[in-house]
């Protein structure tokens, strides 16, 4: 069957019969110029089509590739023994994360229980550990708060650094023995919400407060990671 | 035919030119133009990523915005949504703002602020069929529904539209800017 002009812009306004509508939309996935002629012939193409030219140009520029980066650490902590280096490629992350999240993710998929079996600290050594964060990034860090705001065990805190900025993480240890970490890093950013993601394997939540990027990554589930940083989050307020 | 997929690098270049249209779909996605930012970045860095799998001989942008719009429903829509109020509840100072001589062109600010309200299915597919210039069938393709689909979300914007195109509304330059 053919169509004229008329048929067609009629379909377009809505106002053609049911049958000839079906008629048409049946025949557009075999009929290339049907498909033309109704592009051609719809009133809003135009009118749509040139307010909207020009939108976006120069919004975004084409992101760097895959990039190696390092993750060093700054000090070592004495409980924790040999310092681990190591070298990671930036895989792209969600966008709701930031690139240092990306690489701690990487480096915290190399944790095991094993790596914090056999680290059992002291309070004081805790604390001179914390010390040692606070010099590095300007803050006062709740070692109480912190090793009771959730029923995850403290085991270490330490130094790191990421494109030379320092970068805190502490770990903990679960019911099973399985490392969680709270990272932190100084930004410029406003507060955020705790967003939850997947990182290298592993659930993480994050959210920004008080002039610092905080990161748990290493939970259970995306949820576990969620109402941890949600704890964190209110312990650190409270301090 | 187009050397994209020889390289990361030749993918970047080739997707280069088409960064404002990218961008354009990722807003009718996301409805936020930050989101749409980060929604691209990936986009690019994953299209240079897989830059062998692309067909040399196909289209690169619809290539390129299926993957967008994969990406978008499996990895960043669910955790925007707990993040932001409402993904179709966007200012309308801070849209008007993103259009080229927002301030002196106020028919196009007007469109554009009617094309965003508009439900999100109906906003993707305005904005690949009437803004991008795809056919029916390739944008039925790149949103993954029948074609049928797309004449009837059109069929709908068109309806909430049509008084854009109503002779009694004369679109004008800010006289005030001139």
């Amino acid at each position: 069957m053919t169509y004229s002009d008329a048929d067609l812009l009629a379909y377009l306004a809505g106002t053609a019969a049911e049958e000839m509508s079906a008629g048409i939309e049946a025949a557009l996935a075999l009929d290339p110029a049907l498909e033309d002629r109704l592009m051609t012939l719809d009133p809003l193409a135009s009118t749509i089509g040139d307010a909207l030219d020009g939108l976006g140009a120069d919004r975004v520029t084409l992101p760097a590739q895959k990039q190696s980066r390092r993750i060093w650490p700054l000090a070592v902590a004495a409980c924790a023994g040999a310092a681990i280096v190591a070298t990671v490629v930036l895989w792209p992350a969600p966008q709701t994360t930031r690139p240092w999240m990306d690489q701690v993710a990487a480096y915290q998929a190399l944790y095991s229980p094993a790596t914090i079996a056999n680290v059992t600290p002291t309070q004081e050594g805790l604390a001179a550990q914390f010390a040692q964060l606070d010099t590095a990034l300007g803050t006062q860090l709740p070692l109480d708060a912190l090793q009771t705001a959730t029923t995850l065990e403290l085991r270490r805190a330490q130094i790191l650094a990421f494109e030379n900025a320092p970068l805190g993480q502490i770990v903990f240890a679960d019911d099973t023995g399985r490392p969680v970490a709270l990272c932190l890093i100084r930004t410029d950013s406003p507060g955020r919400d705790t967003a939850t993601f997947e990182l290298h394997g592993l659930n993480g939540a994050a959210f920004t407060q008080g002039g610092f990027d905080y990161l748990v990554i290493g939970a259970t589930t995306r949820q576990e990671a969620e109402a941890l940083a949600n704890q964190f989050s209110r312990a650190l307020a409270a301090s | 035919m187009t050397d994209a997929s020889k390289s990361a690098s030749a993918m970047g270049r080739h997707l280069t030119p088409h960064l404002p249209a990218l961008w354009r779909f990722a807003l009718s996605l996301t409805g936020r133009p930050d989101v749409a930012d980060d929604l691209v970045q990936s986009t690019c860095l994953r299209a240079m990523e897989k830059h062998h799998l692309f067909d040399g001989s196909g289209n690169l942008v619809a290539w390129t915005m299926t993957i967008l719009r994969s990406i978008w429903i499996n990895q960043l829509r669910a955790t925007t949504i707990r993040a932001a109020q409402s993904l179709d509840a966007t200012n309308e100072a801070e849209l008007a703002a993103l259009l080229p001589q927002s301030e002196s062109n106020i028919f196009a600010s007007q469109v554009f602020t009617q094309v965003m309200k508009l439900p999100e299915a109906q906003r993707q597919t305005v904005v690949l069929v009437y803004v991008e210039g795809f056919r029916y069938s390739e944008a039925a393709k790149i949103l993954d529904v029948p074609i049928g689909t797309i004449m009837s979300r059109l069929s709908a914007a068109r309806q909430k539209l049509a008084h854009l195109n109503a002779t009694d509304v004369v679109p004008q330059q800010d006289k005030s800017q001139s």
